[in-house]
């Protein structure tokens, strides 16, 4: 299936170039490694991560232990180039653990929220209005379309993850849809 | 009137799913159909916002992270290799439950020789005295010195979660018993417990905070001729058995768990050394595995004691492999799962079936030389 969009945000220094994830530095915890290694990830992660939670607070704490245990975490890992994958694969497992270790929460929490980008193309509806669409979604439909429509995961790598059969993912994954472009063509 | 197509078949045939017939007639209808294009276009357009840029994460967490760190913060981080070329816990095998059934003790060590460490659970301490490479991981033996014998291995700590799982163990057909665990979490440890079984109301307690959870272990008890514990309730539900147990005291070194003989007239039971499982008896319960594949094998090393096939007290390796993947049907459900097949010592040729998703042992063949003995996962709840 063809993955509907990227989410590598590469940030230029003020040089001119692209940071590069320096895994040796990040390795041996360097603090400006971490640092560059946050700037060039964090971003995509946090958006995945609010909306896999439902919640911004929680999204920046997972985000924050996510990197704070992530040099040592790097000892297991084998640099073949899928870092970024890696990196948010581990983020979400990190989410799960939460969101089952802290039972179910429903919070609509955006007024804190980093500004959203406003679509700047014509026809585009809001990214608030979506993101306070997916916020309002039940915990068994947002993570499915988060991981679905953010993360680009197919139905059976959900079903594996969250521990649903395929068909109960396909099933959450329609409704969520559904109800995001709902509440879009009410916005109109 | 025509008909329109599922939402679910609009999503299918955009995300490039439906097999040819099935695109050409979807794509004819919406040739001709407004409000299905609509629906379309909705989706595309939610799907926009979502590919849009992601903002900056705030420098705030940034900062929160590097003070952390140089506040000698841990975290020990759910992690798997991009390939997923990891390496499970091997199930290690059960013998009749009902004798000196074990709890499958979740111990959380370091993988360093010699290492002492504090097992939250009564206050033992335990020693590391073996290890062995399993698929790169390691499989401890950790001997308590005042305590009864135990045996890690190793597995995926991500995986584990809060449940309580049922188990029905059909040693035979007329006396099937059940064993009820719960995981737990809380002031940073895992718990887990053994509700209904013949351990009755232990714990064990995992300290994630100083120790890295790596598997399960098994624990071996051996006690001289005599009662060392009681049935305090007891309760039938048809041909099943959940029963608590209460110890008479603190069990002593090399105590034993053997078959408790089990009465059915109301009496109290008591367990006592029984004849028929003398190497004891030894319950896995695997939680939370690493992902395994086809083809993976591995060895552990475990403890073999009793009258036959080997004389008492001997570590023999014991080889598993993942011989299949299947659906299988159980009482909480159809699962894919790993099928792993225990291929020595001879005369066994156990079978475990493990749920792929968080290696939740679903069903266990024992098979021996007199027959076949079944244990399959009846409940599990998620708080």
């Amino acid at each position: 299936m063809q993955r509907p969009f990227s989410l590598v945000t590469p940030i230029p220094t003020t040089g001119g170039a692209a940071i590069r994830l320096d895994l040796v530095a990040l390795r041996a915890g360097d603090p400006a490694a971490l640092a560059a290694t946050y700037r060039l990830h964090a971003g995509p992660l946090l958006r995945t991560l609010r909306g896999f939670l439902g919640s911004e607070q929680d999204a920046e704490d997972v985000l924050h232990d996510l990197f704070v245990g992530l040099p040592e975490a790097l000892g297991r890992y084998e640099d073949r180039g899928v870092f970024g994958a890696w990196l948010r694969r581990v983020a979400l497992r990190l989410a799960l653990q939460r969101m089952r270790r802290e039972g179910r929460r429903h919070e609509v929490d955006l007024e804190h929220a980093n500004p959203a980008t406003r679509a700047s193309a014509e026809g585009l509806p809001d990214q608030l209005a979506v993101e306070r669409a997916l916020a309002s979604l039940p915990e068994s439909m947002r993570t499915v379309v988060v991981l679905r429509e953010l993360e680009g995961w197919t139905h059976h790598d959900i079903a594996e993850f969250l521990g649903l059969r395929e068909g109960a993912v396909m099933t959450r994954h329609c409704r969520a849809m559904k109800r995001l472009r709902q509440v879009l063509e009410d916005d109109r | 009137m025509i008909g329109h197509p599922r939402e679910e078949s609009l999503l299918a045939f955009q995300d490039h799913r439906l097999d040819d017939r099935r695109r050409r007639r979807l794509a004819g209808h919406l040739s001709g159909c407004q409000r299905c294009r609509n629906v379309v276009q909705s989706h595309r357009a939610v799907r926009g916002v979502f590919a849009l840029e992601a903002p900056f994460a705030p420098d705030g967490v940034l900062e929160r992270v590097l003070a952390s760190r140089a506040s000698g913060m841990k975290m020990v981080l759910p992690v798997a290799e991009p390939d997923a070329r990891r390496h499970t816990t091997l199930p290690l095998r059960s013998f009749a439950i009902a004798a000196g059934a074990l709890l499958a003790v979740l111990a959380g060590v370091q993988v360093v020789p010699m290492t002492p460490l504090k097992q939250a659970w009564r206050s033992w301490s335990a020693m590391v005295v073996d290890w062995q490479p399993l698929g790169g991981r390691s499989v401890l033996d950790l001997r308590y010195p005042d305590a009864p014998i135990a045996r890690a291995a190793t597995f995926d700590p991500s995986r584990i979660r809060p449940m309580t799982a049922t188990y029905l163990y059909t040693d035979r057909p007329d006396t099937p018993f059940r064993l009820t665990l719960t995981v737990s979490r809380g002031g940073g440890e895992w718990v887990v417990r053994e509700l209904y079984g013949p351990l009755g109301g232990l714990a064990v307690r995992l300290d994630t905070a100083s120790l890295a959870l790596i598997g399960w272990s098994q624990v071996h008890f051996r006690r001289p001729a005599e009662p060392w514990g009681s049935v305090t309730s007891l309760e039938r539900h048809g041909s099943a058995y959940t029963f608590e147990l209460k110890w008479f005291g603190e069990p002593p070194a090399n105590t034993t768990r053997t078959q408790p003989e089990m009465r059915r007239s109301g009496e109290n039971p008591v367990f006592n050394n029984g004849p028929t499982y003398p190497d004891g008896v030894t319950l896995w319960v695997l939680l939370g595995a690493v992902p395994m594949k086809l083809g993976w094998a591995g060895s552990v090393t475990r403890l073999w004691s009793g009258t036959e096939p080997v004389p008492s007290n001997e570590y023999r390796p014991v080889t598993y492999l993942v011989t299949g993947s299947r659906r299988v049907t159980t009482a909480i459900g159809t699962f894919d799962a790993w099928e792993v097949s225990e291929l020595a010592p001879a005369n066994y040729g156990d079978t475990y079936w493990y749920r792929k998703t968080d290696g939740l042992l679903l069903k266990a063949m024992y098979s021996r030389r007199s027959g076949g003995e079944e244990y399959r996962i009846q409940s599990v709840t998620y708080p």
